[in-house]
């Protein structure tokens, strides 16, 4: 045990590492730290609310929203560095906030039946994207930004049918968005850790990484598609 | 070739984008099925009356789900089977989604604005029922109905005047079984006991012998006499609803009341687990704990314990449901953990069930008494203090009350209230309760 402890103190890279999971480790224990009872939210103090809206957004990428979280996997593989994808991740998560606010303050009401298959094929779009492109070019952030607004739109079908509450309206929407930012930097920091950090710079990065997996990601997210367009799955 | 990739990435996506446009359909709801129901409350006519007409209705919204005339009246047999089988979990939610759609199509619609009030009521979400209740009645104003769910809403959120005055409007626009009901429990937790016996006795006589709504008038009748401590009237109510409606469930376990007062404690444990095996009701594994316990069996008080919380827990929504989904139990569940002595979580629930609705009187009990449990007594003392706001004079209520007030060190009151609480020698089911309540009275 002193020789582990000897040897941590002598070694910042591990040190660094160990911080770095621990960083994922707390991220991941959100929903626990939040598992409240549900409350009847018109007469519960903010924070409870706050939390609550907050785990929900947390879950609602990890572990319930698989599109997402191959949506943001497919942000992350075409460019693994740090500050690219967290960027990318932030323009999502604005984008995505204002079409979930404008769908839950009834200015939009976009068919969940069209959007759910759009989404999928958003994934698929960014997947082959990823194959077909050489290097990261900077209009990938409007295009983010753009499939951002129309997951916004699946967003606010799930906390439209969980209901929100009047008087916390906006805190729990703000909650309700920091959680799913949450989420997605807890899959890019998972996906950074295991194959980012290692791989990212070896020549045969690309060839044997992001175009096999990224390909897995593109047939899956296209049987979606077609499952949400034809059989309403 | 590698420069066309692109455009035709974008081309693709194009076309499957208008494949979606074009074949993507809305997908179609199912409705929940009805359940069989087992046991004795599948015998008779009633329920094969049930059957049909809930059976029909799924086959015309089956054929038409547009249907939302068959919707509604769907949702109403839901919310009455949810009341005979006391499967609320399932049919309140099934009927809640019923009612959800034909309110999504038709907002102005005043039955079945009544029916999700009534639906929210029984999940305890009274907030929400409220609101739905205020939308629906400026509807039609002149519906009794309307003003006794805002009665039932204003009750449960403790605001008692409110209460009053929609009951008596109620009252004023249809006197029937329900709106002597409503006038009846207001009187008993202003302490008018004798007036809630006279209302409670014209709802039951005003009331169809044989339905459900009849045989529960009897159950708040024979509840009523027992805190007189006329335990024959109480029994003949008993009786009687089981010769109306026979193996009523709420009567057998009010039969199992009167056997377990008078120390029968194994013929209480086979009336409560008759009624137990009836219909899906917390209360009576409840009941049964402590029956098991008097009785010398601590082994299956802990089973039966457990089995209470094991019960209520799906109901308190452990889950992440928010509002509007599932029922909120946590009053009763903080009674449940009192029960395996884990006040902390006793305390977690009472607290839940406070922050919903401050001002009832019950829940203020309830909290008062977790209090007591923890020893905090002066705390105990601040809530059961608002408990007894509204001069109520239920034995239990008053036992509690004496207990944390004497621990408190307000001796006087304490003596004052534990007399008041033996005055007609009532009935008070909790044993244990009774024999502190007893001992602490005479205290010198």
């Amino acid at each position: 045990m002193k020789q582990i402890i000897t040897d941590l103190k002598n070694n910042p890279t591990l040190q660094h590492k160990l911080r770095l999971f621990a960083g994922i480790l707390c991220l991941m224990c959100i929903p626990q730290v939040v598992s409240a009872h549900a409350m009847d939210l018109t007469n519960l103090p903010t924070k409870d609310v706050a939390f609550l809206y907050l785990k929900l957004g947390y879950t609602h990428i990890l572990p319930l929203g698989l599109d997402h979280i191959l949506f943001v996997l497919c942000l992350f593989f075409l460019s693994p560095k740090l500050k690219t994808v967290l960027w990318q991740s932030l323009a999502f998560t604005i984008a995505h906030s204002i079409t979930l606010g404008l769908c839950i303050f009834g200015v939009i009401a976009p068919p969940g039946h069209i959007i759910e298959p759009i989404i999928a094929l958003s994934i698929v779009f960014v997947a082959v994207e990823n194959m077909i492109v050489s290097e990261l070019k900077p209009a990938r952030i409007f295009l983010v930004a753009v499939f951002g607004l129309i997951h916004g739109m699946g967003f606010a079908s799930v906390l439209k049918d969980l209901g929100m509450p009047k008087d916390k309206f906006t805190t729990s929407l703000i909650t309700f968005n920091v959680g799913v930012e949450l989420g997605q930097i807890t899959v890019i920091l998972i996906a950074w850790l295991l194959v980012g950090k290692w791989f990212s710079k070896k020549p045969w990065y690309k060839k044997r990484i992001v175009i096999p997996i990224s390909a897995v990601i593109a047939a899956i997210a296209l049987y979606w598609t077609i499952e949400r367009t034809f059989f309403g799955g | 070739m590698r420069k066309y990739l692109y455009p035709i990435l974008v081309g693709c996506t194009g076309i499957l984008l208008v494949c979606i446009f074009l074949f993507s359909k809305s997908p179609e709801k199912s409705v929940t099925q009805l359940k069989l129901r087992t046991g004795s409350i599948a015998l008779g006519g009633e329920w094969v009356e049930t059957k049909k007409v809930i059976e029909s209705l799924l086959t015309e919204i089956e054929l038409n789900p547009e249907n939302y005339t068959a919707k509604l009246n769907l949702s109403k047999g839901y919310i009455q089977e949810a009341r005979i089988t006391g499967d609320h979990a399932y049919y309140d939610a099934a009927a809640l989604e019923l009612l959800d759609d034909v309110i999504a199509n038709e907002p102005q619609n005043f039955d079945a604005l009544c029916c999700k009030a009534t639906v929210l009521l029984s999940q305890h979400h009274f907030s929400e029922a409220l609101t739905v209740a205020k939308t629906a009645l400026p509807i039609n104003p002149n519906n009794a109905f309307i003003y006794g769910l805002m009665c039932d809403s204003y009750v449960e959120l403790g605001q008692y005047k409110q209460a009053v005055k929609m009951a008596d409007k109620m009252i004023n626009i249809r006197p029937d079984i329900r709106s002597y009901s409503r006038v009846s429990y207001l009187r008993e937790i202003h302490g008018d006991l004798n007036g809630a016996i006279i209302a409670s006795k014209l709802a039951v006589d005003a009331g169809f012998p044989g339905l459900e709504e009849t045989a529960w008038s009897r159950m708040i009748l024979a509840h009523l006499y027992e805190m007189k401590g006329h335990l024959d009237s109480a029994e003949f109510q008993y009786q009687t609803a089981l010769k109306e409606r026979p193996d009523y469930a709420f009567a057998l376990a009010g039969l199992g009341k009167k056997e377990k007062v008078n120390g029968n404690y194994k013929k209480a444990i086979s009336y409560y687990r008759k009624a137990e095996k009836a219909i899906i009701e917390y209360s009576f594994s409840d009941e049964l704990t402590d029956l098991y316990r008097l009785n010398g069996d601590p082994k299956n008080g802990y089973k039966s314990a457990y089995r209470v919380i094991k019960m209520l827990s799906p109901l308190s929504n452990d889950d992440e449901s928010v509002s509007g989904h599932g029922h909120y139990a946590d009053r009763e569940l903080a009674y449940a953990y009192l029960k395996i002595n884990n006040t902390d979580k006793a305390l977690e629930h009472a607290m839940l069930e406070y922050n919903r609705r401050p001002k009832n009187i019950d829940v203020c009990e309830t909290v008062a008494w977790v209090y007591y449990k923890q020893k905090s007594y002066a705390k105990a003392n601040e809530f059961i203090s608002k408990a007894l706001r509204t001069g109520c004079k239920n034995p239990t209520l008053l036992c509690r009350a004496g207990l944390i007030k004497y621990k408190a060190g307000k001796h006087k009151e304490s003596k004052k209230i534990l007399d008041l609480a033996f005055k007609n020698n009532p009935v008070i089911s909790d044993i244990k309760l009774k024999n502190e309540a007893n001992y602490y009275r005479f205290k010198k």
